[in-house]
């Protein structure tokens, strides 16, 4: 966790690809391919509900935030976008 | 039912080491969306391997037949604690391995019983397999080797799977006959992996059924 | 269809053990609306955020492990037969064998947790305790394991390979198990409260553990039909048009000549799953009453076939059923009963559990 480097929603945006695509081990795209307002759910990355859960268990690794239930991770997970949001609301609260 | 022959109309045997995994992986990517080919672990794509050739629906019954299941998801489940991993504790729970492929072709399976033990884990198998009350029933297993659970016996050290499609009547590869009783205080077994050798080799067997106390022989046209 | 055209399988004997006690005195505190369910960190002595769990004798893993005893005295109350012998098979049914041990092992570095917590190591120690011979097999299919037990017993019974036989089930609770189900988001703080309609859920998990011993005969207690149905759909969610709960329905109709049953539901908690389950279940059965017990004593997982199989019988012995303990009046469906009601004037009820995997399974109980 990188708390005390403050860093920008653009860098956290891209941060966030990097971390989709290591986490759920996808090797047939790459972070560029992921638009920031891409639903991330059906069409595209083709992600479901148990990816969902390994990102989230993977942001509250690195971002020390907190998502506590299944209905949670649905509205957080619309996009990189909102996620990034919620990461920078959390953590501008802590 | 005790003096019935079975005929096997299908069997397939595969040992997976370490190599077939992007072999098979690749294979699986061949047939399935991406998403579900980067999931699949290791006995999942050999059981699912094993099945695929298999010509079933949803009114046949399915035995899966594992001494330990998914050894590699379980440690990487344990692994990742504190902050435990989903995915790896939902892969790590019997009878996962064999639902990522049923799951994969979205096919419904109105009977499905999954067994693990360990002492004659063949005879019981096959016994639950031919108890069904349907024309055909398949029985499909395998172990996957992991690293430190292995250290302590707690998983297989080898990787294999086999499947069997057995039925009532008609042609077949093979057959499986029940024979004589047990003798009084019987202690022999045949293992998974005994079973998965000879359906590779199509070797005779001969196999302890507690259940009918009776032998039951594996045998191949 | 997955159902068992069994002859009718008699109940000869039953247990069942939750964290308040034995099945009479589970049922007398869920008809006493009573909780046993705690606010418990999830990692127990690590910590971890609270979620509704309801132990018997504590959380943690401990050596011997805290199941041990409780089925040694399980197994002396078992009918005195030769179990594991040719006409007596053993049928052990649980979800997680403790596989927790092997968690803790890891954690602690205490290799004697090593000796417990795979379902082969389970199966062989318990022979050699109980005394029971080589026909024993041991069957996990996550929380429908007891009723495939069961389904499978019964099979034994009418094919006449049995004159007796043994369904015995335990699942106890570790921080492994919780934790995993934490780390699935569908156990969390917002205590249970199965079929309510709000707008987040959680399950809750509770120790079980039990036995049915089934027989040819009937009984003042039967098995009148055993159902299976697997949607393989994906693993933690159901088909979101509910063909397996509208499946389950048709089973249900299919496998007894009753009019008028109760039905005692899977209902865990979570919400899309409790959802489809009691509005499937109220389109088929309006006039049946639905309950779940679990936002009580809480999930027993591979056990709740047979531990929620013993409430029921004590709940037909009483002429009452405990209401769905903890759900307000605001259910997710109408027939959903949240208060106990009086059962004397039926002969059957449905006994239904789910699984991962799209997994379904239950039973039909009657009087004789």
């Amino acid at each position: 966790m990188n708390n005390s480097e403050p860093i920008s929603r653009d860098a956290l945006i891209q941060e966030l690809k990097e971390l989709i695509i290591s986490a759920l081990n996808i090797d047939d795209i790459k972070p560029s391919d992921i638009g920031d307002n891409d639903p991330l759910f059906g069409e595209g990355l083709d992600l479901d509900s148990i990816d969902a859960l390994e990102i989230v268990v993977s942001l509250e690794r690195k971002y020390s935030i907190k998502i506590g239930s299944s209905e949670e991770s649905k509205k957080a997970l619309e996009s990189v976008a909102t996620l990034a949001d919620l990461i920078i609301s959390e953590q501008s609260e802590a | 039912m005790l003096n019935q022959r079975y005929i096997i109309e299908d069997a397939h045997a595969i040992e997976g080491g370490n190599d077939l995994v992007a072999e098979a992986r690749a294979k699986y990517k061949e047939t399935y969306p991406s998403r579900v080919a980067r999931r699949m672990t290791h006995i999942g794509m050999m059981t699912g391997l094993c099945l695929k050739p298999l010509s079933y629906d949803q009114n046949t019954p399915i035995v899966y037949a594992s001494v330990f299941g998914e050894s590699q998801s379980l440690e990487a489940f344990i692994d990742s604690f504190p902050g435990a991993s989903p995915l790896h504790f939902q892969r790590s729970i019997h009878p996962s391995a064999i639902e990522q492929t049923l799951i994969a072709n979205k096919q419904p399976i109105n009977r499905f019983y999954p067994i693990t033990s360990d002492f004659n884990l063949a005879g019981q198998a096959i016994e639950s397999t031919l108890i069904s009350d349907s024309d055909r029933s398949i029985l499909v297993g395998g172990d996957e080797r992991a690293t430190w659970l292995c250290e302590h016996e707690l998983a297989s050290h080898t990787s294999f799977a086999c499947s069997l499609l057995v039925k009532k009547t008609g042609e077949g590869i093979g057959s499986i006959t029940i024979g004589d009783e047990l003798p009084e205080n019987c202690e022999s077994e045949c293992t998974l992996s005994q079973l998965a050798r000879a359906i590779q080799e199509h070797s005779a067997l001969q196999i302890p059924s507690y259940s009918f106390n009776r032998w039951i022989h594996v045998s191949w046209e | 269809m997955g159902k068992v055209q069994t002859t009718r399988i008699g109940i000869e004997a039953y247990r069942g053990l939750t964290a308040f006690g034995d099945a009479h005195t589970t049922c007398q505190a869920l008809l006493d609306n009573r909780i046993a369910l705690k606010p418990t960190p999830v990692l127990g002595n690590d910590g971890g955020d609270l979620v509704p769990l309801a132990g018997l004798n504590g959380y943690d893993e401990t050596l011997p492990p805290r199941w041990l005893p409780e089925l040694e005295t399980l197994a002396n109350s078992l009918p005195d037969l030769p179990w594991g012998s040719a006409r007596y098979p053993v049928f052990l049914t649980s979800s997680n064998y403790d596989v927790g041990s092997l968690y803790t092992a890891k954690a602690t570095g205490n290799q004697d947790h090593l000796k417990f917590g795979t379902p082969a190591r389970t199966l062989e120690l318990l022979k050699k305790l109980f005394n029971w011979g080589p026909n024993a097999i041991a069957l996990s299919h996550a929380c429908v394991t007891a009723n495939v037990g069961i389904e499978m017993a019964s099979r034994h019974i009418h094919l006449g390979l049995a004159d007796k036989a043994l369904v015995f089930s335990f699942d106890f609770i570790s921080p492994f198990v919780a934790g995993g189900f934490h780390a699935l988001k569908i156990l969390n703080e917002h205590l249970p409260a199965p079929y309510e309609d709000r707008g987040i859920g959680s399950i809750a998990l509770g120790d079980g553990a039990g036995y049915v011993v089934l027989s040819g005969q009937e009984q003042d207690f039967n098995i009148e039909n055993n159902f299976l149905y697997n949607e393989m759909y994906h693993f933690t969610s159901n088909d979101p048009t509910a063909s397996g709960f509208q499946e389950v329905a048709k089973l249900i109709k299919a496998s007894t000549e009753e009019s008028k049953i109760w039905i005692k539901g899977h209902g865990t908690g979570t919400l899309d799953a409790g959802r489809m389950e009691a509005t499937s279940l109220q389109e088929s059965f309006p006039d049946s009453p639905l309950v779940s017990w679990k936002g009580s004593i809480g999930h027993t997982l591979g056990s709740c076939g047979i531990v929620e199989l013993s409430i029921v019988i004590e709940a037909m012995k009483a002429g009452r059923c405990p209401g769905t303990v903890g759900t307000n009046k605001n259910t997710m469906a109408s027939n959903v009963a949240t208060d106990s009601f009086d059962i004397s004037g039926y002969r059957s009820a449905a006994l239904l559990s789910n699984a991962f995997g799209g997994a379904h399974a239950g039973c039909i109980i009657s009087h004789a």
